[in-house]
């Protein structure tokens, strides 16, 4: 945990979320302080995705009330809401980067939201803060990187670059989606040992992760998901085997697999 | 081609397997309806051709004017004035697309519900603010390309007079129309999960669309640009038969005075122009692979290089446009002057004048009857021209005629190959000049054959479209991956029947469809040269200054446009093409 006091980042009170006569989240009441490091598991379509972004103000509940950084998300809106957006770095499982534009213009999407229109319009004509992007991309390793178009990179490389923007973005709040599944071992360690480093100067980092073995990285708390609902919550060396096959039924041994 | 309705309901059972056939029955019982409907409902005049004595005398006449195309009037001053009016064609047509695009994007924006509609809790008084400048621009969108270039001709002839000016301002109100339909379209389809990324670094909705929406549904943006251009290269050179100038004066002109020799050496002209700009935007597509069909991916260039080739566009671009400007600079001059001396009292109960329709039902009921025409006209002439550009594919292929021993494994002899070069040489250049012919230059010549009335119109409009669905329907299938072709391990007819057609059946509906509103809205602008229908009442009314009866017409055509929209939206028919 880090040296700061842990202050209430995220509250969560009865929140329920559905989309037609679907649940995605089930009455979910959880408190996350600041600083903590929190992996999210459990099985696909457990309810993960929606909740990462109901913290984002991205996706607003059906009913029950979400606190982030002592401001009520869903009641939040028009400029109050980008504001806030802006405390969040969110890295996302895939799409986090628009093929058309060059890298450091994806990289300095972290800074939209602090730029006004014209300044962004602007910027796709003369980069606007270009030094901080090259800073940025030097600090991942990627500083020749800068005029590549996305497709040109690896797997790898594009989800480094979408931390870069998280480091122009300067949140308060890291989330990330599944930042690794489409990673080798050798690339998903190397990119949340970023994420790590990111958030290591006492933000609230929360991962979801599909694979098991990354628990050992480091994170301070593990709450596990299933049907909506959360299922699980205390330190990663809580899991056992019996708990992991309640939450995850079949597909237990598919990632086993994945793990071999 | 203009039906087969598919529900959820009905795709769910087409997905058990049961209900296939019975959909596609129904969807060609539907088409036999409308057609027999179509026959019904026009006044066809088939005289000419079953009777054995107007068939003579049509072909008479239609000699005559053959035999001017065989010594087409070249003397120095007809050649040098068709090379200016064909100038002022393509500067007219250029002009109209460059202000149609600058007038198109803010409506574009402004008609985009991702831009417009914010997601989440919003007050409601902002959310019903957002949906009004939602509605509003659509509505304006509506209304400019509902209404098709040929009429905004008349009505802007009625305030800027008889000039090129005129045919750019109508050109560049429907381009903007259209554009402002597909950008925002465009804008919309991007898939929310591509963007949500931007929206979660805090970005306004306006920067989410600069650097999201923007660049993502931009990727065919450029080839509709250059597709447009060229039909409005065509639009262009008949709008001056209503009045804006250019090749299609002068091809009125001469028809009116009986001239046949001067009108072969126009719609010559005409052919090359079109022509030359069909292959021209053809070349610059795949020069510049911007092709949604291209089978080879864009390449990423190097950033300096992508800086500089973009430069060397812009250049290129504002050259062409100043030699426009400068080309224009007479008319331009003289619209000015008018301008300045023009009674504005006039021009605004003008204007005004067409936001007050008559109410009475009679002329309702007229709008009503009326509208028949245009609409059957769109289906008869889709219709036949679909069916003839089809039975040209299999010649015109390249994949067929050229390529099939990388997917067939036959050899071919050099006699053999020889011929199917000719073969698809012969069926492209058919085609070309099919739809380098514009509808109305097509119905100048029938109506030697046929005598007025709608049934050269039908024919005139089929014929145009066989050559515009020609091209797209080869492209198709020459864009079918060659190693699924060579799964079906047949002769090149059985690859075709079994191997190109289910791939590509539902893209030639969508485009059969989208021609069918513009082969109904050239029905609307075909009526004002004497074909009848909503055209021909709405010019009469206008000519006698019936300024409310007019109005009626006019509200009639948006709103038969905006309903052919919204049902072909509903069947999920739309596609982003010319």
């Amino acid at each position: 945990m880090s040296a700061r006091a842990p202050v209430a980042g995220i509250e969560f009170a009865g929140v329920s979320h559905e989309i037609g006569t679907k649940q995605l989240l089930d009455d979910v009441t959880l408190t996350i302080p600041r600083g903590q490091h929190v992996a999210l598991i459990g099985p696909s379509g457990a309810g993960k995705t929606t909740l990462l972004r109901m913290i984002s103000g991205i996706v607003w509940p059906t009913s029950g009330t979400v606190r982030v950084l002592d401001q009520r998300v869903d009641q939040l809106h028009g400029k109050r809401l980008r504001v806030f957006r802006r405390r969040i770095g969110y890295l996302h499982q895939q799409h986090n980067l628009v093929p058309q534009l060059r890298v450091a213009h994806n990289v300095l999407m972290g800074r939209l939201g602090t730029w006004s229109l014209w300044k962004a319009a602007w910027s796709l004509l003369r980069p606007v803060d270009l030094d901080k992007a090259r800073a940025a991309l030097a600090r991942l390793e990627l500083a020749d990187r800068l005029w590549a178009l996305p497709d040109e990179l690896s797997g790898g490389e594009q989800q480094r670059v979408a931390i870069a923007r998280l480091l122009l973005q300067e949140p308060d709040i890291v989330l990330a989606d599944e930042p690794v599944s489409a990673l080798d071992v050798r690339l998903g360690r190397q990119v949340l040992e970023e994420l790590f480093e990111l958030a290591g100067d006492g933000r609230t980092l929360i991962v979801s992760l599909h694979s098991l073995n990354w628990l050992e990285l480091g994170f301070d708390r593990v709450l596990a998901m299933k049907n909506g609902a959360v299922v699980h919550d205390g330190e990663p060396s809580s899991l056992s085997r019996p708990l992991l096959e309640s939450i995850y039924g079949a597909e237990l041994a598919e990632i086993d697999l994945a793990q071999a | 081609m203009s039906s087969n309705p598919s529900s959820s309901g009905v795709t769910q059972k087409l997905a058990t397997g049961e209900e296939a056939p019975k959909t596609t029955q129904r969807a060609m019982w539907l088409l036999l309806a409308l057609v027999a409907l179509s026959v019904w409902a026009l006044p066809l005049d088939l005289t000419s051709v079953t009777s054995w004595s107007e068939f003579q005398a049509a072909w008479t006449r239609f000699g005559d004017f053959v035999s001017a195309f065989a010594a087409p009037d070249l003397s120095q001053s007809m050649l040098t004035r068709c090379a200016s009016l064909a100038a002022e064609t393509v500067a007219v047509a250029l002009l109209g697309v460059a202000i149609g695009l600058v007038l198109a994007y803010p409506l574009a924006v402004a008609a985009c519900r991702a831009v417009v509609i914010a997601a989440g809790p919003t007050p409601l008084v902002r959310r019903w603010l957002a949906r009004l400048l939602l509605e509003l621009a659509r509505f304006v969108l509506d209304v400019m390309r509902g209404v098709p270039d040929f009429v905004w001709a008349v009505l802007l002839a009625n305030i800027t007079g008889v000039s090129p000016v005129t045919g750019l301002l109508a050109i560049a109100i429907s381009v903007a129309g259209i554009f402002g339909k597909v950008l925002s379209e465009q804008w919309d389809n991007v898939d929310g999960a591509r963007y949500v990324a931007l929206r979660s670094t805090g970005a306004s909705r306006l920067q989410v669309f600069l650097y999201g929406l923007q660049p993502l549904g931009s990727r065919t943006t450029l080839s509709f640009v250059l597709m447009r251009t060229e039909c409005a290269i065509r639009n262009a050179s008949v709008i001056g038969v209503v009045g804006g100038g250019g090749l299609g004066t002068g091809l009125w002109d001469e028809y009116t005075d009986a001239n046949w020799r001067g009108v072969a050496t126009i719609l010559l002209t005409l052919l090359l122009v079109t022509a030359s700009a069909d292959v021209l935007a053809n070349f610059v597509r795949r020069r510049l692979r911007i092709d949604a069909n291209h089978p080879r991916a864009p390449l990423a260039l190097h950033k300096h290089a992508a800086t500089r080739r973009r430069r060397q566009v812009g250049a290129g671009i504002g050259l062409v446009l100043l030699a426009c400007v400068w080309w224009l600079w007479v008319p331009l001059q003289n619209t000015w002057q008018e301008l300045n001396r023009i009674d504005w009292s006039y021009v605004e109960q003008y204007t005004f004048g067409l936001f007050q329709p008559s109410w009475s039902a009679e002329i309702w009921w007229a709008v009503a009857r009326e509208s028949v025409v245009p609409l059957a006209i769109g289906v008869l002439a889709t219709l036949a021209g679909g069916i003839l550009a089809v039975v040209m594919v299999y010649p015109a292929s390249l994949a067929m005629q050229l390529d099939s021993p990388r997917f067939t494994g036959e050899r071919v002899t050099p006699v053999a190959r020889s011929l199917r070069i000719v073969s698809l040489l012969v069926a492209r250049a058919i085609a070309l000049v099919m739809r380098g012919i514009p509808e109305v230059a097509w119905l100048v010549m029938l109506a030697v054959f046929f005598r007025s009335g709608i049934t050269p119109c039908v024919v005139a409009v089929a014929l145009h479209t066989a050559g515009v669905l020609h091209r797209v329907f080869t492209e198709a299938v020459d864009d079918v991956p060659y190693g699924q072709l060579e799964r079906v391990r047949g002769s090149r007819p059985a690859v075709f029947l079994y191997g190109a057609l289910p791939r590509i059946w539902a893209n030639w509906r969508t485009y059969g469809f989208f021609q069918f509103e513009v082969n109904m809205r050239i029905g609307i602008a075909l009526g004002i040269v004497g074909a009848g229908g909503l055209g021909l009442f709405f010019n009469n009314n206008l000519e006698y200054r019936q300024h409310a009866d007019a109005a009626a017409f006019l509200w009639g055509m948006i709103v038969l446009t905006v309903l052919v929209d919204r049902v072909s939206r509903w069947l999920q028919l739309t596609r982003n093409r010319c």
